[in-house]
């Protein structure tokens, strides 16, 4: 339970401030649970990608992140290479008192740091007509911005797989329907305590925002929320959002998208949870055809 | 006092007016179908609003509300005073 977990005194768990350090027996079950997921990925053929940490500000732009999630993003800065500038900076001491560090001129921001691991597949499918539902994977460190962290729970930086679809509205909706259940029954099937819930997504000033109001009336938005209070998984249907922003078409249509996305950290954060410490009570993870057979 | 039927064609003209649909029922799924997008909730929130002549709360906002003209006026109008 949360109440008696004690994260300081798990073998290879380090606390950091704002998100931890993973080791030994942690570090491979978490490369176990992402070879879970990448098998789930499988199901539908998903193309596995790697992308850099940074996403262009201007396709944040493009979705409107910017003035739907300000509070979550975290941006690269960089010195303006001017030899005066880089020389007042290195003669400066660098930090303050407290640590901050005393930037002198900065060189343009024209990137973010990766907030949501699905993102890079639009800008990557942009312009592009999919002949057939496309299914990709990847897995990213994201990072988010937050008013308080906790180790494995909430973290400025975190580790998210994705399984993402492309395709019509009725190809996203039978993806997601499928993945869905395959994911609860792996909860299930581990013995997590996880309900399924209605979601929306943290925005800005949600009263003023048409997109989260959209969210109320059409949910889109569902999360696998371990023990009541953290969503270790969610499904997301986009609908055209990033079809229509992208210009990716699907026959005469934008295309639509949907994805299911796991936060691997806060897996770790479920199994210490429910099962303790110990390695050698941590349970052995199935197989898909394992869970597909207990249905 | 506006009538179930001015109330009715004024979300109607809403829905032709800005959504891609060249007919519109009142059983159509009105965003489910993609007629109306994420951007047109504001303004049909306002557009009921001036029809009812009350401010609409967050909290009367559940999913299936806007899910057709019939359930939209279901939600915010029927069973309830109308003003002129």
């Amino acid at each position: 339970m949360t109440a008696t977990l004690d994260l300081t005194q798990i073998d290879g768990l380090g606390v950091r401030d704002a998100g931890s350090v993973v080791s030994g027996s942690l570090l491979a079950l978490e490369s176990r649970l992402d070879r879970l997921f990448v098998g789930l990925a499988a199901r539908w053929q998903a193309e596995e990608y790697r992308f850099p940490s940074f996403i262009p500000a201007e396709s944040l732009h493009r979705l409107d992140y910017f003035h739907s999630f300000p509070h979550l993003a975290t941006f690269p800065v960089a010195l303006d290479p001017d030899p005066e500038n880089l020389s007042r900076f290195s003669s400066s001491g660098a930090l303050d008192g407290e640590g901050a560090v005393q930037l002198t001129l900065t060189a343009p921001i024209r990137h973010a740091l990766t907030p949501a691991a699905c993102y890079h597949f639009y800008l990557q499918f942009s312009g592009e007509s999919l002949e057939a539902p496309r299914y990709v994977t990847t897995r990213a460190t994201c990072h988010r911005r937050e008013e308080r962290y906790a180790p494995l729970e909430r973290q400025w930086t975190f580790s998210m797989r994705e399984v993402v679809c492309l395709g019509s509205a009725s190809e996203v909706e039978a993806f997601l329907a499928e993945a869905s259940a395959l994911v609860r029954s792996l909860t299930e099937r581990i013995g997590l305590r996880v309900r399924v819930e209605r979601a929306t997504d943290p925005f800005f000033r949600p009263a003023k925002n048409p997109k989260f109001l959209f969210q109320k009336v059409e949910p889109v938005k569902h999360e696998f929320v371990f023990d009541g209070h953290l969503a270790i998984a969610s499904t997301n249907f986009h609908r055209d959002y990033f079809g229509e922003a992208f210009h990716i078409r699907r026959g005469s249509d934008a295309t639509c998208s949907g994805c299911v996305a796991f936060g691997l950290e806060r897996w770790l954060f479920a199994f210490l949870d429910t099962f303790g410490p110990a390695p050698a009570d941590w349970p052995e993870l199935p197989s898909w055809e394992e869970i597909d057979a207990r249905g | 006092m506006r009538t179930e039927s001015v109330i009715r064609l004024e979300l109607r003209r809403f829905v032709l007016d800005n959504g891609e649909a060249d007919d519109v029922t009142d059983q159509m799924p009105i965003f489910g179908s993609g007629i109306l997008k994420s951007v047109h909730v504001m303004d049909l929130i306002l557009l009921i609003e001036e029809l009812s002549g009350r401010p609409l709360a967050i909290e009367e906002l559940n999913p299936g509300s806007f899910k057709s003209i019939d359930a939209i006026y279901a939600t915010f109008f029927a069973e309830r005073e109308v003003p002129a």
